[in-house]
Parts: structure tokens; sequence; C-alpha cells
């Protein structure tokens, strides 16, 4: 129970230092411009106008979480050893695994804040069209956040070492990889190189399969997510999120804090 | 009992990952009594906040034993009697005096509510900072910062404070300020240990003191008996009815040597006093042995 109270202080101020940070703001007003832009480019077409807007407004909040993950979560970490507040966060009687899970949930608060909040107004502009709404966009959106849990867990793990400009290449790079994984796996299977067939499977379980939360393209087709996919894919996102965080954890309990 | 008891520490760093360690501390061990205010003196690079940090806990050493109350390790339970204020300390600059000093209140197992913000104010009156608890931290100037990062390492009303270079970068105003804020929290029967490069306010502060030299112990003891092994100067202030003069002598034979002189010239002594050993004199001779 004291050791949840900790995690919540610590996941309390992670949450205002991020909601305080101007360069949310900035993520923000570019997304919503996206959003809006959808409505523009649904215009240009007349019998996929729906699918349009849908397509470009999903395609928005999942740039703008994968943003907000990747280049926030670098320096969620860093920026405390940069300032060195963490010297009196850590003397507390507060333990480093505290320090890393309280730092994690704000982080996650706020993605799923922002993700929700930038949902609404997709659903304000698409709910205006007679069929511009469907139950599949909710799936999305919980993809995205399963995304960014494993996005947010991985920059951390990488930030406890790497200066921010390294752990937002690494976590970029690995963004690459996990939604081509499918398409490794394919070319793969039709390969004759017996090495390409041995790296695309050791990548599959050194890399997570970012495609797994992806459900994009059901909520454009108005598809229905099968539930054990659905239930799968969290448990995925749930192991590589607890994989990334015993990481960082590991990492900075070994780490000096000059 | 000991407030802090450092046994054969040991730390080295590495500069780059690949180049060999090098030592910062070899086999240090010095002891801090209860109740008493330690100053931690030494030139730059000499240790002292590596020293600082690994008690902490925030380096890890690479040998050696630090213990805490007596027979005590460095857990959650003994970081919740201990209060910490870094050297040129950065806070949270998007949270306001209040928002700061509830957030390190509930990080030290305090709750939330009126007896928690009664605190707050009786430590923003302490140190002088009543009139701030709204302001946002990017607001305030070095000393505010200085004065809220004291009130942030005792919120939780620890028995043992250890500060690092409290006085460094402030304003002659701001280091009394804090010299007197410090001479309170000691006043209160806390240890305080602090390190500091400003031997005057060290000599003002402090009973006890932890010297190092290259990252070794080289005195461990009173103030008043590392002064009291300074030999004393004598002035003496003379006249031949038309000027005024003033000498130093080293010690009491030269004194007296220089007395028979000033007589034998037929001259008035007006006065001979005795020139108080300060600490710069007694760190420098330290230093130089």
């Amino acid at each position: 129970m004291k050791s949840l109270k900790l995690i919540l202080a610590v996941a309390k101020n992670s949450y205002k230092e991020i909601i305080r940070d101007r360069i949310l703001y900035g993520i923000l007003v570019f997304t919503v411009l996206l959003i809006g832009l959808s409505r523009v480019m649904g215009g240009l077409s007349f019998a996929e106008q729906e699918r349009i807007i849908v397509d470009f407004g999903l395609a928005g909040v999942h740039i703008s979480v994968v943003i907000l993950s990747v280049f926030i979560g670098s320096s969620l970490v860093s920026k405390e050893f940069e300032k060195r507040t963490i010297l009196t966060l850590l003397v507390r009687p507060l333990d480093r695994y505290q320090y890393i899970c309280g730092k994690f949930l704000g982080f996650i608060a706020v993605i799923a804040s922002l993700s929700i909040g930038l949902f609404m107004v997709l659903i304000l502009i698409t709910g205006a069209f007679e069929n511009g709404f469907n139950f599949t966009m909710l799936y999305t959106l919980h993809g995205f956040i399963l995304e960014s849990l494993v996005l947010a867990s991985l920059t951390i793990a990488f930030s406890i070492y790497s200066k921010p400009v390294i752990s937002v290449s690494f976590v970029l790079g690995v963004f690459i990889i996990g939604h081509w994984l499918d398409n490794l796996n394919y070319f793969a299977k039709s390969s004759e190189s017996e090495m390409f067939r041995i790296m695309a499977e050791v990548s599959n379980y050194i890399f997570p399969n970012l495609e797994l939360w992806n459900w994009k393209a059901q909520a454009v087709n108005r598809e229905v997510v099968p539930f054990q996919q659905f239930l799968n894919a969290n448990y995925n996102a749930i192991g590589w999120t607890g994989i990334f965080l015993c990481v960082a954890v590991l990492l900075f309990r070994k780490k000096d804090c000059a | 009992m000991k407030a802090i008891s450092v046994k054969n520490f040991k730390k080295s760093y590495r500069s780059e990952f690949w180049l060999k360690k090098i030592p910062a501390i070899e086999n240090l061990s010095f002891e801090v009594e209860h109740s008493t205010v330690t100053g931690f003196l030494g030139a730059n690079g000499a240790g002292k906040s590596t020293t600082i940090k690994s008690i902490l806990g925030l380096l890890i050493p690479d040998a050696g034993e630090i213990l805490f109350f007596g027979d005590k390790t460095l857990t959650a339970e003994t970081r919740g009697r201990i209060g910490f204020l870094p050297e040129r300390p950065f806070f949270y600059e998007y949270l306001s005096g209040n928002e700061f000093l509830e957030f390190y209140a509930q990080l030290s197992g305090m709750k939330l509510g009126k007896a928690l913000n009664k605190r707050i104010d009786e430590l923003l009156e302490l140190v002088g900072l009543s009139h701030a608890g709204d302001k946002k931290l990017r607001e305030y100037s070095k000393g505010m910062l200085q004065r809220v990062g004291i009130a942030q390492a005792i919120i939780h009303d620890p028995e043992l404070i250890i500060f690092d270079e409290p006085m460094s970068g402030l304003d002659p105003d701001g280091r009394y300020d804090v010299g007197q804020i410090l001479q309170q929290i000691a006043e209160q029967g806390k240890t305080v240990f602090f390190s500091s490069h400003l031997l005057d306010d060290v000599e003002r502060i402090s009973k006890d003191l932890v010297v190092l030299k290259k990252g070794e112990l080289i005195y461990q003891g009173s103030l008043a008996e590392l002064l009291g092994n300074v030999e004393s100067d004598y002035r003496i202030e003379y006249t031949n009815s038309n000027e005024l003069f003033s000498e130093e002598v080293k010690d009491q034979v030269s004194l007296q040597n220089k007395l028979d002189e000033i007589r034998k010239q037929q001259m008035t002594i007006l006065r001979v006093q005795p020139v108080k050993a300060n600490l710069e004199q007694a760190y420098v001779n330290l230093n130089q042995k």
C-alpha cells in the first residue's frame, strides 16, 4: 500500500510535468490540424469520403501518440539526470523500481488522456457523417494505447543509459522494424537463404510486432476485430511492456546517479 | 551514537566505458557524531560530493561499509530519517513552492491534509519564503531555490541532514541567511553534515570537521582542536610619538625579542595582541603536511 502511494506520487508529478510542457501542446495542435485535414481530404472524394476521413484521422492520432511516446519519453528520465532532480528523489524512501513505475504510469496517463481527447475530436468530425463512426475505431484507439505502452517502456529503458537523441534513434529503429516484421516473415518464407530465414526468426523474438495492435485497416473497412485476436494482442503488449520495464529497472539499479 | 559511520570506503570512476577505472576515494573511514554540526572540507576534486552521494546510495561504492544511526544500513526506513540538499539544486520548475514541498512530503511517507499544509507553511516561514508558496519555482531566484531546497530536505523532520555546498553561488546576504537556517536546524538537536569551500562559514557553523585530500582523510576531529594546533601570531602596535607602527611576529621568542628591540629604541608599546588562528590558516597547514 505504501509502495503504491509512492508510485502514485511519482506518477502524479510525472503527469504534471508532461501536461505543463509546451511541446505537448505543439503535438496537440499538429494532430488537430491533421484531423482537420482529413475532412478536407475526404471532400476530394465523392464515394469514399467517410473512409478517407477515418483513415486520415486515425493516422493523425497514431502519429501523435508515437511522437509523444518516443520524443517526450526519451527525455522523461534523462532530464532528471541532466537537471539532477533525481538526486533529491532517490534519497527519499523511494526504491528505484518505484521511481521507474511511477514515471511510466504518469507518462501512460498522459498518452491515454491525449489519445482519448484526440479521438473525441475525430468522433466529432466523423460523427457528422451518416456512416462516419464505427465501433472498430475504439479497438484502433485501444491498439494505439497498447503500442504506446510498449514504445514508452522501451524508450524509458533506453534512456537510462543513453542521451535522448540516441534513445529516439533506437526506438524509431525498433518502430520501423516492428511494423515491418510481418513483411519480413513473408519474405523469409519465400527466401532460399537459410541465414535470412534464421535472422527473421530471431527478429520475431527480439522485436515486438507492432502490427499486432494496428486495427486501422479494419476500422476503415468497418470490419470486426476477432475477440481472440484482441485478447492476444493485449497479452502481447503487456508482456513486452513488462520485459522492457524490467530491463529499465535492472539497468537503473546499477546506475550511478552523479 | 554515530549518525554516520564510513568504513574502508572505496570508489573509482571510468570516464569512458572502455577506459580503465580511476580511483576517486581510497579506503576512507570516518564517523559523524549524533547531534553535531560537522563540516566536510576538501579542495575541488577531493571527493566530497562522491562521498556524500555514496553515503546516500546515489553512487554504488566499490568496497566498504556505510552505517547510519549506530548499526543500520541504508534502507527505506533509514532514508526516511535523512534529509539531503545537493549542490546547485535544480528543482521541478513547473511546480509552485507549495506543490513542490507537498510532493517531497508525499515521497517521505507524509499524508496530505491540514497537518501537512501547516508544516509547509511553517517551513516556508523558517526559510523566509512565506510570500512565495504559490509562485512557480521557475520564478524563484538562486537564493530562493536554495532556501526551498533546504525546506524539502527537512520537511519530514529528519534526524540527519546532509548538505552538499549549501552556500555555493549565493551572495553574502544569502550565505548569511542559509548559515542562520543551518544553525537553527542544529539547535533543534539534529545532526548536520555539510560540505563547503567557504571556510569562514564552516568555522562559524560547525563544531567538528572531516577533511579530505585527493580522496584520503587528512583530518577528523573538533574544530577547536584543529585551531589549537595552529601556532598563533602576535600583533604589536607601537609608536615613536610621531608615527604609529604595527607588526606581526610568529611565536613567544620572536615576541620577546621584538619587544626588547622596541624598548631599546625608546619607543612606546601601545598594544600586544594575540592574533587568533583561523580555519583558513589551519586548513592550509593541514594541506601542506
